[in-house]
């Protein structure tokens, strides 16, 4: 089991998003993060779905996803060959004794502040999941009040 | 012109002669629309009699069978219909009501969301919000129906949509608007080396025909051809009964739960299994992961839906085509100096098993009374042989008797509920089909608890006068749960008891067909005569022993070689 990267094409129909979720929950494949915007065509949108599986489950959902009609292109992004990033912003309980170790934290991790109040720090980073897990995990003991992450989104390398 | 018309005027365009429905509400309209162009449109007696009859018609027909409800309940009581449908791939376009625009989403009067409901359920669908997609939406619906893997389709129409004029001519202009992109497809051409490469090195070969053999138009005379010319033995699923005749010296029967030790023993030692339109379902192979594991066998699989390949069993050559496609190609590139593999030990072998079934088999055609559904089955085969009847069944020990000791005639002429399994399917389905074709004789196997989910449909029948026969095999239980019942559950036969049944006759009578009893071979026989001399409908009323149990049996989750079939003894 180990996490791929797909990076799907579709068209901007409505409802789309509900038969992709739908297709995934009935047949029992673990999605971890479902990512999806606008794309350069107008009318089309890119998903990245990150599903957590072996390889032959991975072809299923990738045949699975081609026979909907709105979906126009699927890519399983190699890891080596791909860049992907995800958006992390937390808000942390910041106190005269806890507030200068966040800061420090969020430097090594190239965080922004995006807001700050007199008892709570706001910060925002991008990057692997394994760094904004890392990012997390030493976030963990100075209070975390609310974490909101986009999910991944992934790119194939030229 | 307004959208309903439209609607009506665009199914007359695509040669619809035959629609099954039932007006309400929303789609009043719609029925009015039907009512000024005539519009040959059939009143079930409920929605999901209507859905189960489009189906018939078109597994006979091949067309798409199109169904026509209102909103709510009228498009909640299709998706039975439209599950069993799209299990087994069979192309419908259900045109459903919905409340008018405005009042979306406020949970008017008989308002469901059926887009959500269908969306499993369908090949794909559409909640039409905007008039001038109405067309292009129909278009593109009509297409996907029939398109690659066949399926059902729902269009959900507002009624004020309905009711908006709607110039046709910039309709028409807007009609074929919606351009998908399919990528290209692994083609037999690509890869029928490989495929001659294996059978070169096989011993012990076999073909698999499923239901995609008899949806792909043509795909049969050619499959005929490719085994002759290999000298390939062939089983075919439930599905595929009727892609190759009967008595053919090359044909093993249908594998898999119920078939027969040749086509299962085929199955489980072979070390070649070409399998053309199928999917594996869990009635063919019960342990997908044993049997993956279990013996040196190349596995072929062609199929059209390309997420079928693999999703149940790994094959060594993949090929996405339809069996129509595959067996013209796999013909046309056979190498000149081609010789096959030495299999006819193997051949020797499947056919001495053959022959011992069916010396069992003729021994389960016994007159006695109260009768056996095997020999229930066997005389109407008899009374109609050479005829090219449609045979329809509902669901249960029953069906699967009747494909067992059935022999259908012709691709298209076994209509049977498959994938879904749905209770209740064939009074309406075999009205559909007879509506499909109504110079052939329909008969439907049924039993008694099926019969009675749709026995409304009898209205439908006597209206419509179609020759359909009906043979309701009652046995005053629901006999495959007593079936299961008795051998996994200690005969704890819990709720599968019909202890007050109807007398069939008077039901039928009620609706003004024709009818008799038949408790007995005399009798019986006696009735076969009457309704084969009678124009349009008729039914029989047989009592059956209840203690008979179907056989062969390959218990669930089990493998080809765990068949149970008494007296077989090797």
């Amino acid at each position: 089991m180990k996490p791929y990267h797909l990076s799907v094409l579709v068209n901007n129909h409505a409802g789309l998003l509900a038969k992709v979720a739908g297709l995934f929950s009935r047949r029992h494949f673990n999605i971890d993060s479902l990512a999806v915007g606008v794309a350069e065509t107008p009318g089309q949108s890119r998903m990245t779905i990150v599903v957590n599986g072996d390889e032959q489950m991975v072809e299923q959902v990738v045949r699975q996803l081609d026979k909907l009609i709105d979906v126009l292109e699927i890519e399983v992004l190699p890891d080596q060959q791909s860049v992907q990033r995800e958006l992390l912003l937390i808000k942390m309980s910041a106190s005269p004794e806890t507030r200068s170790e966040i800061l420090q934290v969020a430097e090594i991790f190239r965080a922004h502040i995006v807001d700050v109040s007199h008892d709570s720090l706001t910060l925002e980073v991008t990057g692997q999941a394994d760094k904004i897990a890392a990012f997390l995990n030493l976030l963990q003991p100075l209070g975390i009040r609310q974490v909101i992450r986009t999910g991944t989104v992934a790119i194939r390398r030229s | 012109m307004n959208g309903a018309d439209l609607v009506i005027r665009f199914l007359l365009d695509k040669g619809v002669r035959h629609a099954f429905g039932y007006p309400g509400g929303p789609v009043l309209v719609l029925y009015e629309a039907i009512h000024k162009a005539d519009f040959p449109h059939i009143l079930t007696r409920h929605e999901q009699g209507a859905a189960h009859a489009a189906e018939g018609y078109a597994k006979v027909s091949g067309r798409p069978g199109v169904i026509i409800a209102t909103s709510g309940p009228g498009a909640t009581n299709l998706v039975t219909g439209l599950a069993d449908a799209y299990l087994d791939s069979v192309p419908l376009l259900a045109i459903t009501g919905a409340v008018a625009r405005s009042a979306t989403g406020t949970d008017a009067f008989q308002e469901a969301d059926i887009t959500g409901v269908t969306q499993p359920v369908t090949k794909y669908n559409y909640l039409v919000m905007d008039p001038d997609e109405l067309l292009p939406v129909l278009e593109e619906a009509w297409t996907l129906t029939t398109s690659g893997r066949p399926g059902p389709v729902l269009v959900n129409i507002p009624k004020d949509i309905m009711a908006l004029p709607i110039d046709p001519d910039q309709a028409n202009a807007a009609a074929n608007t919606f351009v998908r992109h399919r990528p290209p497809v692994i083609r037999t051409r690509a890869m029928a080396d490989q495929v001659y490469e294996a059978l070169r090195h096989s011993r012990r070969p076999l073909l698999i025909a499923g239901g995609g053999c008899i949806i792909a138009p043509g795909g049969t005379d050619d499959l005929i051809q490719f085994v002759e010319s290999l000298n390939l033995p062939v089983a075919t699923t439930l599905m595929g009964k009727g892609a190759i005749r009967n008595d053919h010296p090359l044909y093993l029967g249908q594998l898999g739960m119920h078939g027969t030790p040749q086509a299962n023993t085929a199955l489980g030692t072979c070390d070649l299994l070409l399998a053309v339109g199928t999917r594996f379902s869990d009635r063919i192979i019960g342990d997908p992961a044993a049997y993956q594991s279990t013996g040196e066998r190349v596995i072929i699989h062609v199929d059209i839906d390309a997420a079928e390949i693999g999703k149940n069993l790994r094959a060594d050559i993949e090929i996405e085509d339809d069996a129509a496609d595959f067996f013209e190609h796999i013909l046309a590139a056979r190498p000149e100096a081609y010789t096959s593999g030495q299999w006819l030990d193997w051949l020797t072998m499947l056919r001495s098993k053959r022959e011992r079934y069916y010396q069992l088999k003729e021994a389960m055609y016994r007159a006695q009374s109260p009768l056996l559904p095997q020999y229930v089955i066997h005389q109407v085969a008899q009374a109609l042989q050479g005829q090219n009847p449609i045979v329809v069944t509902d669901v249960g020990q029953h069906q699967m008797f009747v494909a067992q000791h059935f022999p259908v005639e012709s691709p298209r002429s076994f209509i049977t509920s498959g994938g879904l399994g749905t209770m209740g399917f064939g009074l309406p389905a075999a009205i559909g089909a007879s509506a499909a074709s109504p110079e052939r004789t329909t008969v439907i196997f049924t039993g008694d608890g099926g019969f009675q989910m749709t026995v409304q449909e009898l209205g439908l029948l006597a209206q419509l006068g179609l020759p359909v026969k009906i043979l309701i095999m009652d046995n005053g239980c629901l006999g495959m749960v007593r079936q299961w019942q008795e051998l996994f559950f200690d005969e704890h036969y819990s709720q599968s008891l019909l202890q007050n049944n109807p007398d069939f006759v008077k039901i039928a009578d009620a609706y003004h067909i024709p009818a008799g009893l038949a408790a007995g071979p005399d009798d019986l026989n006696r009735q076969i005569g009457l309704a084969l001399a009678t124009r349009g409908p008729y039914l029989i009323h047989c009592i059956l022993d209840p203690r008979e149990n179907v056989y062969p049996m390959i218990p669930a989750g089990k493998m080809p070689q765990d068949l149970i079939m008494p007296g077989m003894d090797d």
